[in-house]
């Protein structure tokens, strides 16, 4: 199958001399599309530049990152964003909901921001998945962390990118929640025929994903 | 010529058609007007001197042969009798038609306007609608790609699986073809033949239990087996996950142990949910030392239950956790590899948990045995 997402020998290090940090040596990856992808390595292992990189919001110093067999890295800041906001959902630790929009606003916001319609019953699909639509009309500083971020899920999801990548969405959940939002995460991209690449430190976590790459010093040590 | 396409050219036509014929009527309409104001000067001229007629028409018609009339001078005349270019401006009504011809115009620009941010409207809508079924056919094409490749995989899978079986099958058949050979051939004492006949028992239910274990497989995986999922207790499934193997729990001193929980029910498979809890409970009771504990844990969560079940068997190292539910996937230790087993149990528990949208993993228990957790929603 062609690979949606793929790096090619891409590298990124930071600083010189002796604080030179190589936080991507050379990595290969390729992703297929509907593939569960947990992405496993310690702190400072190099996981989240790569995130970075995959979703386009930092350049590598040199090597290339093809979404859909496209080279993303040539093209240009404004196109990059454009091409950015249409193809892929971010999902971070932290939930960054917009404390005065309520959960509906919050989940269609950037599908208004790029001046697209909200595709009503898409979205209030996603939040019946999510077990959110009892709480539609809620504010952010209402709602537990756990809801917090079933919404920053929903808000992800509701643009319909092909590609969802989240830098350990569960880091500021207990595990029984963690379990959960996982869950919930990993259905609904099933159902939507969704890519999802997930960085974790959490082994267990991992175990949800069809496959785990595990990076250590900026390299694939297991795929 | 599509339709709209068409519709869209006969709008335009039709307008400049309108524009035309008003324009048109217009300069009609001033021309006139510029006759009669000619005709009402040429009546003038011949009333006050009848002599002139002749050269009058010459000069109204614009066919006087006498060259050399200077513009200056007529002009200087007429301001002499108080009649200058904003009084001409003004008389003979030529406002009315400029006027006219601007509304026209301006009504011109208009349309095309409107026409113009009209269409600018339609084609956004038809990019961003092209857009959306471009996403939609990728979302499909990908799902169907998906399906392509694990049917693809599954073929070869069960090349592999048949292979397999083959293999799995192979020991413990010529155990007991040996073990024939050797009681036809050889004078056995009584305690001799007793020691062969336990063997041979025992080699028939090794092949009974893999035989079992590859029939729910493959039933399962060849699609035979459709999960029926319906509202059930979950209290029922483990009870009957329980007793699946609380008779081998029983002869080894195995304490099963349940804390209480409320009667929850979901929506599932309660005969597969069962031999996904089974198959977990059975590994627990396998490998875990004689005497020992098994604990089960339910809890309910926000969308999910959860199901907790912990041994205090020997573990799973950590490089090994994400593989133990690929299929036919063995662990390494030695007490595993001496431990009879295809590498099945937990691959059939994931697909059915996941199957149903629930999950499976495993961490590290308490008394360095290994804790299953598993979710299955609760709608």
């Amino acid at each position: 199958m062609k690979a949606i997402l793929e790096t090619k020998n891409l590298v990124k290090y930071y600083g010189t001399g002796e604080n030179l940090v190589k936080a991507i040596d050379h990595t290969d990856i390729r992703i297929e599309p509907g593939e569960f992808v947990a992405v496993v390595g310690r702190s400072g292992s190099g996981k989240s530049t790569l995130l970075h990189m995959l979703g386009g919001l930092d350049r590598p110093d040199s090597g290339k990152v093809l979404i859909e067999g496209r080279d993303i890295f040539r093209l240009k800041d404004e196109r990059l964003a454009v091409f950015r906001r249409r193809k892929i959902g971010f999902i971070f630790q932290s939930y960054n909901l917009v404390p005065s929009l309520n959960v509906w606003e919050n989940i269609v916001l950037p599908i208004g921001l790029d001046g697209r319609k909200v595709d009503q019953e898409y979205v209030m699909d996603i939040i019946r998945r999510i077990g959110m639509e009892d709480r539609l009309h809620a504010l952010p500083n209402t709602l537990s962390g756990g809801q917090q971020q079933r919404v920053a899920i929903a808000r992800a999801l509701a643009s319909r990118p092909a590609i969802i990548l989240a830098d350990e969405p569960t880091g500021n959940l207990d595990s029984r929640t963690e379990i959960e939002v996982v869950n919930l995460l990993k259905n609904c991209v099933t159902e939507y025929g969704q890519t999802l690449v997930m960085i974790t430190h959490d082994e267990s976590i991992a175990q949800m994903a069809d496959r785990m790459i595990v990076i250590e010093d900026g390299k694939v040590v297991r795929a | 010529m599509d339709s709209g396409k068409l519709r869209r050219v006969a709008l335009a036509a039709g307008l400049l058609f309108c524009f035309v014929a008003v324009t048109g009527c217009l300069f009609l309409r001033a021309s006139q007007a510029r006759f009669e104001e000619e005709a009402k000067i040429m009546a003038k001229l011949t009333e006050t001197d009848p002599a002139g007629e002749a050269e009058f028409a010459g000069i109204i018609t614009g066919k006087s042969n006498e060259e050399g009339a200077d513009t200056g001078d007529g002009k200087k005349l007429l301001e002499k009798y108080g009649y200058t270019f904003e009084d001409s401006m003004r008389g003979n009504g030529l406002w009315i038609y400029a006027g006219g011809l601007g509304v026209v115009l301006a009504a011109g620009f208009l349309a095309a306007g409107a026409a113009g941010w009209y269409c600018f409207r339609e084609k956004k809508k038809e990019k961003d609608r092209a857009e959306y079924l471009k996403g939609r056919l990728l979302e499909t094409q990908n799902r169907s790609e998906k399906m392509e490749d694990r049917l693809r995989k599954e073929e070869q899978e069960t090349k592999a699986l048949i292979t397999d079986i083959s293999h799995q099958l192979k020991t413990p058949i010529a155990s007991l073809k040996m073990s024939y050979e050797i009681e036809d051939s050889t004078e056995l004492s009584e305690e001799e033949r007793a020691e062969f006949i336990r063997k041979e028992r025992e080699d028939v239910s090794r092949m009974e239990n893999l035989l079992q274990a590859f029939v729910q497989m493959t039933r399962l995986e060849t699609g035979m087996i459709r999960l029926q999922q319906e509202k059930r207790s979950l209290k029922e499934t483990l009870k009957q996950a329980v007793g699946s193997i609380y008779m081998k729990a029983l002869k080894k001193g195995i304490r099963i142990e349940t804390e209480e929980f409320p009667e929850l029910v979901i929506r599932h498979d309660p005969k597969w949910t069962a031999e996904a809890f089974g198959n977990v409970l059975d590994n627990a009771v396998k490998y875990a030392p004689a005497g020992s504990w098994v604990r089960i844990q339910v809890s309910e969560m926000v969308s999910f239950v959860m199901v907790e079940i912990e041994d205090e068997g020997p573990g799973i190292p950590e490089k090994e956790r994400g593989k133990i539910f690929q299929r036919f996937y063995r662990g390494e230790q030695k007490n595993v590899q001496e431990t009879e087993g295809a590498g099945v149990g937990l691959y059939l528990t994931r697909q059915i948990l996941e199957r149903q949208k629930g999950t499976v993993f495993v961490k590290p228990g308490r008394n360095g045995g290994s804790k299953f957790v598993m979710t299955l929603p609760k709608e």
